[in-house]
């Protein structure tokens, strides 16, 4: 596994309803799992022994949702002390957050575009910088599905990429915000894949959506992953090289064992790609 | 976009915030200013068996 990749092969991000059916000794194809701290941070009883179990059997990840790490609020720095106590606890792998805001003076329970703007870039890698030394490990950002962006002064890939070298920080590839946001603003979901750095690339989220018209698709997690998303799996694994990557499922959960089907086809995806990355021979893929 | 575009999920953001902050503005005495909010305790607040998600609700 290269150094990167905190984590190998296929990941299911863990629901609270998935207790039931998710045994830690038999997860089936699960190779590793993912919670969000603030859903599992202060849970006792049932749901904490539950949770300690399949931390015991199972690497995980985090996936945070309350950072705020593009919002004006101050960071919240007791609340990163908890999460490095969380992720200790639990012998987290890494965790990530989202390359957005969601609070000011209160939280507002939604991942909101930060504008693609120079004077943001400095500020959001500040913050993260010091995330990172807080939590004493690098963390991995996601780039997040938006419905507009506004003030922005450069590209989105423009912007993401400079924030991740000015932080120094991880990428979690969000493949089905990729296909999203390429229809919501009418972008080449290949070229914008091609345009990522392949060395911060951390782990990958694969997961469903909801079509409201033919140019608005919404970031639902809320059914099965269609057939363009796995495709441009495929071509993060031919560009990249194999990486890790999660199923998310939110809404409308189907049978476990339907879920798990999926998990399946990641790895079958992942099978094919094994070869050696193309991504320092040419962008030009087929 | 759309000519017709409709921004649901910012329409739900602004419902979700608004009814976190009814909720948070009940906790206050009646005669202090009625738009104040009261912090919770952890910060963030996930209610009951509800989990936060990073997602839009459809």
């Amino acid at each position: 596994m290269p150094e990167q990749y905190p984590v190998s092969g296929r990941g299911l991000g863990l629901r609270r309803s998935l207790l039931r059916s998710l045994q830690p000794d038999s997860l089936g194809p699960v190779d590793f799992m993912e919670v969000a701290p603030e859903n599992w941070i202060d849970l006792g009883g049932h749901y904490g022994r539950r949770f300690r179990q399949l931390t015991e059997a199972s690497p995980f990840v985090c996936h945070g949702l309350s950072l705020n790490i593009g919002g004006p609020a101050e960071l919240d720095e007791p609340f990163i002390r908890r999460i490095k106590q969380f992720l200790d606890d639990h012998q987290i792998k890494c965790y990530s957050e989202h390359l957005s805001y969601c609070a000011d003076d209160g939280h507002l329970y939604d991942l909101l575009p930060i504008p693609f703007t120079s004077e943001a870039i400095t500020y959001v890698a500040k913050r993260i910088r010091r995330t990172q030394n807080i939590l004493e490990r690098k963390i991995a950002i996601e780039n997040v599905s938006y419905y507009c962006a506004p003030g922005a002064q450069m590209s989105e890939t423009e912007f993401i990429n400079a924030v991740l070298e000015e932080a120094d920080c991880n990428l979690l590839l969000d493949i089905n915000n990729i296909y999203v946001n390429s229809i919501n603003h009418r972008y080449d979901a290949i070229d914008y894949l091609h345009r990522l750095p392949a060395h911060r690339v951390a782990y990958a989220h694969i997961a469903g959506h909801y079509n409201e018209a033919d140019d608005l698709i919404i970031d639902t997690h809320g059914a099965d992953v269609i057939d363009p998303v796995w495709d441009l799996l495929d071509e993060a694994y031919r560009h990249f090289g194999v990486f890790p990557t999660l199923l998310e499922r939110d809404f409308n959960l189907p049978a476990t064992s339907t879920l798990l089907e999926e998990v399946r086809r990641i790895g079958d995806a992942q099978a094919c790609f094994k070869s050696p990355p193309e991504y320092h021979e040419s962008s030009n893929h087929g | 976009m759309a000519k017709n575009m409709k921004l649901k999920p910012v329409a739900a953001a602004l419902g979700t915030t608004f009814a976190v902050t009814l909720a948070a503005s009940s906790m206050v005495n009646a005669a202090e200013n009625p738009f104040s909010a009261t912090s919770f305790e952890t910060g963030y607040m996930v209610a009951g068996d509800a989990e936060g998600k990073c997602c839009g609700d459809k």
